[in-house]
């Protein structure tokens, strides 16, 4: 470390004198602000170090800088796997402070406390540390390892205000859908004697935060991949379906015969009725549904539910491709026969690799289509 | 001692044992201190002062009635707040309260748990369980809003308080305050993650929550649609400009003949259809037509009308071609040509409508009732 980096890091430490530390602290915040500026400070170890310790700061612009600084950080890979990786009893040299915590027991501890003033942006870093597959396994174990449980955290989640600082804790959201990439988190979210999935689904028309919303429809479209929990989740013990499709669904009238059929919740829609504007999170709702048809008699639940007519409206609709596509696909197994599909669980069909490859090509054809 | 063997005793010895005996026993007896025998017959009332006696008592003394001393300073002795501190005071009351709910005396109960919270003990406890006690009272006699009230006032004094949670969530639901049911049933879930009481409270509420907000929302969307039609119908009358009493509104337009009340005018296809009153006032008779389409020629619907004389028609003088039709208006009588349309006809601007009927008088061609009535203009 260079002799110019070794005095930076030593004006960033709890102890240090305030204008220095401050001064400091806006010139790291600048670097991470260019691509340079972040590679240059991702490889100090030190530094990150003293981000982390300085997250503790009672000074509120400090912590609040370094929290900035480590947002930006841990946006990318590399800055994400630094802080993963951190040795912090390597680099832990001043004797006279405890050492921090990792990261991810760090953040989640402000996210945590109701009264931090750093809550969101943390929520924002654990979110960004979680996002890569092969480090969100690392960061489970942390808050496994952690005095805080995962309902602790779904509870600050799903409670309104937790935070009194006027934290939203929305960033939450990415950090579930993150997490739920591990079956572990999977199972919990889905554990049946428990009420966490039955509350997360009640996010999907959140309106007010586009963050939490698409958190939520990404945690249930991955759970939806535990194909055991599927007609669980179709059930009354959750009722997933209408959720997903009240964003898809417009203002629309029905006729009577297929308006009884609907789910109550999709009944009777008011005119000013709007669907989910954010298309990658059409897509992923639909995505969702898709892999709740893959068993039969599932199938044939959602069919009944007529949810067909709400995706024939939202195909006239549409105009995102990738949303199109998913759409398409999505129809055309409410719309065939079982005699066509001819078969019971459509996950299990074993699909040739030259027509798998032959798929992908006319599905990045249509993405890419100029014309409708 | 001698070694005798013993004489067995003969039955005049043990006859005159036995009376000795006895005899010994009276003495004794006949000398014990004699106790002073009342032996006047007991009082009269006795058996009422035996009720009033607080250990015999069968029921609580009515307010105003005279109190065995006994009692009232068994009272005293309950509640002087000298005798007593706050908190025994209250956990006094507590226990009267809870042996009325007991009984299922659930009015006196919640008096009783009032009356240990105005003691106001300070023992957190103790109040959170007389709030407690109290909302089970009030669930009981369906008072839902006082009993969530007195749950939430016990969930401030203890927050992990699951039975008073657990009683606002089934209150809430019996109320149909789903939202709130939904609130305190996840308070619950935080306190415990498988509580299965609450998920079900949680699941009932949702389910009737989404049945309750798809009515309302079918109702807006019934009363839209009603209230679209009748514009539209308003809209339909006005380009015709019809004349009508009163003004043009969906109340006026309602007709008063019980006949043809569930009939009032209406829009098929861009068609209006009259209710109608064929008025014979010859004979005081009367026929409705409930639906005359206004593009039906008047001629026509006599036709049907008259196809079969009827009954009161003795003379055999109404039948479709030999009738002339009249309607009133302004004072003024105006003759109808039978050829047109119901909807010509009305268009003059001689033609009032009243109360959405359209009335017609017919007479036979020629006869004294149509002259004597003509006569009167």
């Amino acid at each position: 470390m260079s002799e110019a980096c070794k005095e930076l890091v030593k004006y960033l430490q709890l102890g240090s004198r305030l204008d220095l530390k401050d001064y400091a602290l806006s010139q790291v915040l600048g670097l991470t602000g260019s691509e340079e500026g972040l590679d240059f400070v991702i490889d100090i170890p030190e530094l990150l170090l003293s981000l982390l310790t300085l997250l503790s700061d009672t000074n509120l612009t400090v912590s609040k800088e370094s929290c900035l600084a480590l947002v930006n950080i841990s946006a990318g890979t590399k800055g994400a796997a630094a802080l993963i990786n951190l040795d912090i009893a390597k680099y832990h040299t001043n004797k006279l402070v405890h050492a921090p915590n990792d990261i991810t027991k760090t953040v989640l501890n402000f996210i945590l406390n109701k009264d931090s003033h750093i809550a969101d942006p943390c929520c924002m870093i654990l979110s960004n540390i979680s996002r890569n597959s092969q480090l969100v396994e690392k960061v489970i174990c942390s808050i496994e390892e952690s005095e805080f449980t995962f309902d602790v955290i779904i509870n600050a989640f799903t409670k309104n205000k937790y935070n009194s600082k006027g934290a939203n804790l929305h960033y939450l959201g990415p950090v579930l859908s993150n997490l739920s990439q591990s079956p572990t988190v999977r199972k919990y979210i889905l554990d049946k004697d428990k009420c966490v999935i039955q509350r997360l689904i009640a996010f999907t028309e959140y309106k007010e935060s586009v963050v939490r919303r698409g958190g939520i429809v990404g945690t249930l479209k991955n759970c939806c991949f535990e194909a055991d929990y599927h007609s669980w989740l179709l059930s009354d013990g959750v009722d997933i379906l209408p959720k997903l499709l009240l964003p898809l669904a417009g203002n629309t009238e029905y006729d009577d015969e297929d308006n009884d059929k609907l789910p109550a919740e999709l009944q009777y829609l008011p005119e000013d009725k709007e669907r989910e504007e954010d298309p990658d999170i059409r897509c992923m709702l639909m995505e969702a549904i898709i892999q709740l048809c893959a068993a039969k008699a599932n199938r044939e639940y959602v069919r009944d539910k007529n949810a067909y007519i709400i995706l024939r409206e939202l195909h006239k609709w549409e105009k995102d491709r990738k949303a199109l596509l998913a759409c398409e696909n999505l129809v055309d197994i409410l719309i065939r026969t079982e005699d066509e599909i001819s078969a019971d669980n459509l996950k299990e069909i074993d699909v040739p690799e030259d027509l798998t490859e032959k798929f992908h090509k006319m599905d990045s054809e249509f993405l890419t289509e100029e014309n409708s | 001692m001698e070694n005798q063997p013993k004489k067995a005793m003969t039955e005049e010895e043990r006859a005159a044992l036995a009376t000795k005996l006895d005899k010994e026993l009276d003495e004794f007896i006949a000398n014990l201190p004699k106790r002073e025998r009342n032996n006047e017959p007991p009082d009269e009332n006795w058996l009422e002062e035996f009720d009033k006696h607080p250990f015999f008592m069968k029921k609580l003394p009515e307010p105003g009635e005279e109190m065995h001393p006994l009692y009232e300073g068994l009272q005293q002795l309950k509640y002087d707040p000298n005798e007593n501190t706050p908190d025994e005071l209250a956990i006094s009351y507590k226990d009267d309260g809870n042996f009325n709910f007991k009984h299922k005396n659930y009015r006196m109960a919640i008096i009783s748990y009032s009356e240990g919270l105005k003691v106001k003990c300070g023992n957190l406890e103790v109040e959170a369980t007389l709030y407690n006690n109290r909302s089970a009272c009030h669930f009981f006699l369906k008072n839902y809003r006082s009993c969530i009230r007195d749950c939430e006032w016990a969930l401030k004094i203890k927050p992990e308080y699951r039975k008073a949670a657990a009683r606002a969530a089934t209150a809430c639901l019996e109320s149909r305050r789903y939202e709130d049911a939904v609130q305190f049933a996840e308070k619950l879930l935080e306190m415990k993650r498988d509580d299965e009481e609450a998920l079900d409270v949680r699941s009932k509420a949702l389910a009737f929550q989404k049945e309750a907000e798809r009515d309302a929302r079918k109702q807006k969307a019934v009363e839209k649609k009603r209230r679209k039609k009748e514009s539209e119908l308003l809209a339909e009358i006005s380009k015709r400009n019809l004349i009508h009493e009163g003004g043009l509104t969906i109340d006026k337009l309602k007709p008063k003949f019980q006949e043809l009340m569930e009939f009032p005018v209406d829009l098929v296809d861009g068609a209006l259809f009259w209710p109608t009153v064929f008025v014979y006032p010859e004979y005081q008779f009367m026929d409705f037509v409930q639906e005359f389409n206004e593009n039906t020629i008047l001629m026509e619907q006599m036709k049907n009308v008259f196809e079969v004389n009827p009954e009161w028609d003795v003379a055999k003088q109404y039948s479709a071609q030999n009738l002339n039709v009249y309607y009133e208006s302004k004072n003024k009588v105006f003759k109808v040509d039978t050829n047109k349309s119901l909807g010509e006809i009305i268009q003059s601007k001689d033609f009032v409508i009243r109360c959405g009927t359209l009335s017609f008088m017919f007479f036979p061609r020629g006869s004294k009732a149509e002259t004597d009535f003509l006569d009167k203009y």
